[in-house]
């Protein structure tokens, strides 16, 4: 060859983008918070199928987009035909069924559930470097870090006290993404003295012994009635809010914050909303 | 048959047995006043009854321990009463709401009502709900085993009505929409008073009243009924009016209480067991003294429920049937010592 051949070749080889021949193309999702990655990462060509959650407004904020995707239940019969080459799992759920694609030797890659929004960062670029979307990735990160600086209230200033409460009487506690954004958002989480860890149950009295400001309920589906919604309009809470001093009661739908993505925002939207109202002294 | 012998102090003095069982009915309201996540004194609580809402410790002491205590009360009550007006009617000591399926159907009533978002609208519909299934219960079990009832033909029934009561209420909850629902089967069927508030008071209370009305005023009818029904019809008493009272009182009493804790089982066999001893055999003093024992039963066995350490609360039915469960091998292997 030639120099200037040579030349010539080393040149395309630098202006062409080189292509991913190894980025998956087949990807199936076993868990609803990696559905959710997932769609903000890759093009749907390559998603083979996400779970039958995703499908359901009232667990997905983006459940239009995945309208023609196809859909499993975790069910081993789903995916096979599929012939997937990637598969993302969550540490539960579905668990016979991954552990069988693990020893028929596809290539599963396990994700844990997010506890903060560093942690957020974390997962996505690993996903990200997992299908080939870093630049995405990194777009996404910027705009999220833009948004929340932009929320941040002033250092300094008063955080109220704030417990989120949801059916059953479960609040998040240390270690919970749910935690995580109540610091974004400036307020304090009383739900950590109270010893629940990340998930767990608050009894009712303990909840208003600790007499927070502001009242966040995480509600699933407040028009279908369940006996452990219930406790969500209990006329003790509706008590506490009359208490002396400025009180606020929101309501965050559940799925804004059950998985990370960019719902996460308008929860912290939200939140601040509510702080900042606390802070004027409105009722 | 009568055991007047063992115990003359009560049994000739027949308000002895009353203040002894309001005293430890009101003991034991003051002790659960003061059980919960936060333990309080007495002083605390008794400041929280009076102290105005606004307050913490009115907040706590008025909105959920006050509720639950008097649910306590008011269910232990009906369920006392229900099962010793009932084991009088079909004269069988097994008879009682739980055993006979009153208790389950209550609770498919007030699930149907309740999960189709019924009791949303229209907050009495809940304990009708319930009414209204305790009602068809019980006729059908009077219609099937009422007159003669051998204790299997009873039993049988009652085993019929509680699998396909519970068959029917876990169908319901897997076919509601909210995925919370098909694990509150545990609630419905085991039964709770946590986090219970006054709302559920005030809608089960006009029927519990009711329903004690009915109950408490067939004493002298029940008395008569225990030597025969020919003899009884012969003194003057309308035994298909008494029938009626007791199907309707039970069904109130029960239903409304059913469909706001769940089904709780067995006090309605135990304490009319335990009291009749005290009250000389009479089912007319059984009666009363059954209401109040039963108060008492529920109220200790809810403080017990709280303060057994456990993760998350234990269910209220659990407890009273640890203790339901060996009365009743008691109870069979009696009956078997006096077959032989």
């Amino acid at each position: 060859m030639t120099p200037f051949r040579a030349c010539l070749v080393i040149l395309a080889m630098l202006l062409i983008e080189p292509v991913q021949a190894d980025a998956p193309q087949r990807i199936v999702s076993l868990n609803l918070c990696t559905d959710a990655m997932l769609l903000e990462l890759v093009d749907k060509e390559r998603i083979a199928s996400l779970t039958y959650l995703s499908r359901d407004p009232g667990y997905a904020t983006w459940s239009g987009q995945a309208r023609d995707i196809p859909i499993n239940h975790g069910l081993i019969e789903e995916i096979l035909p599929l012939a997937p080459d990637l598969i993302l799992a969550g540490s539960f759920g579905a668990r016979p069924t991954v552990q069988l694609l693990e020893r028929l030797g596809y290539r599963v890659e396990r994700f844990e559930a997010v506890t903060s929004v560093a942690d957020y960062r974390t997962e996505l670029r690993r996903l990200a470097d997992l299908t080939g979307s870093r630049a995405r990735a990194e777009q996404l990160l910027e705009r999220l870090d833009r948004r929340l600086a932009a929320l941040r209230p002033a250092t300094g200033t008063l955080r109220p006290g704030a417990i989120v409460f949801q059916a059953n009487g479960f609040s998040a506690g240390a270690g919970s993404l749910i935690d995580d954004l109540l610091r974004h958002a400036g307020l304090t989480n009383l739900a950590i003295g109270l010893g629940i860890g990340p998930a767990g149950r608050l009894g009712l009295e303990s909840l208003l012994l600790a007499d927070p400001q502001l009242l966040i309920i995480g509600e699933y589906r407040p028009d279908e009635p369940a006996r452990g919604q219930q406790l969500l309009h209990h006329p003790a809470l509706a008590a506490l809010l009359e208490r002396p001093g400025p009180r606020q009661r929101i309501t965050i739908p559940a799925r804004w914050w059950n998985c990370a993505g960019a719902s996460m925002l308008s929860a912290v939207e939200e939140l601040v909303g509510a702080r900042q109202r606390l802070l004027a002294g409105d009722d | 048959m009568p055991a007047s012998g063992y115990w003359p102090a009560m049994i000739d003095h027949p308000g002895r047995l009353s203040a002894l069982l309001l005293a430890l009915i009101l003991t034991l309201a003051l002790v659960s006043l003061t059980v919960g996540r936060a333990p309080l004194s007495l002083w605390q609580v008794l400041g929280g009854i009076v102290a105005r809402d606004t307050d913490l410790l009115g907040l706590v002491v008025q909105q959920v321990r006050l509720p639950r205590t008097l649910l306590a009360l008011m269910i232990g009550a009906s369920l006392g009463l229900a099962g010793a007006a009932l084991q009088g009617l079909l004269r069988n000591p097994l008879a009682e709401p739980g055993l006979i399926g009153a208790s389950s159907c209550a609770a498919l009533g007030a699930v149907l009502v309740f999960y189709s978002g019924l009791s949303a609208q229209f907050a009495l519909a809940l304990p009708l709900g319930g009414i209204t299934g305790a009602l068809l219960a019980v006729a059908l079990l009077y219609a099937l085993a009422g007159r003669d009832s051998g204790t299997l033909t009873l039993i049988l029934a009652g085993v019929a009505l509680n699998s396909l009561a519970g068959a029917l209420t876990s169908l319901a909850l897997n076919l509601s929409d909210n995925p919370y629902a098909a694990y509150e089967i545990f609630f419905w069927l085991l039964g709770s008073l946590a986090d219970r508030s006054l709302e559920h008071v005030l809608i089960a209370l006009p029927f519990m009243l009711l329903g004690w009305a009915l109950l408490l005023t067939v004493g002298r009818a029940l008395d008569a009924l225990s030597l025969g029904e020919d003899v009884a019809t012969s003194l003057g008493f309308h035994l298909a009016a008494v029938r009626l009272r007791i199907v309707l009182g039970t069904a109130l009493a029960v239903g409304a209480a059913v469909a706001v804790s769940g089904v709780i089982g067995f006090v309605g066999l135990i304490v009319p067991h335990l009291l009749r001893p005290l009250v000389g055999q009479q089912p007319r003093r059984l009666l009363p003294a059954s209401t109040l024992g039963g108060a008492a039963l529920l109220l200790a066995a809810d403080i017990a429920v709280r303060l057994i350490p456990s993760g998350s609360e234990l269910m209220l039915g659990v407890l009273t049937a640890l203790l339901g469960a060996p009365f009743f091998f008691w109870l069979v292997l009696r009956t078997r010592r006096l077959l032989l």
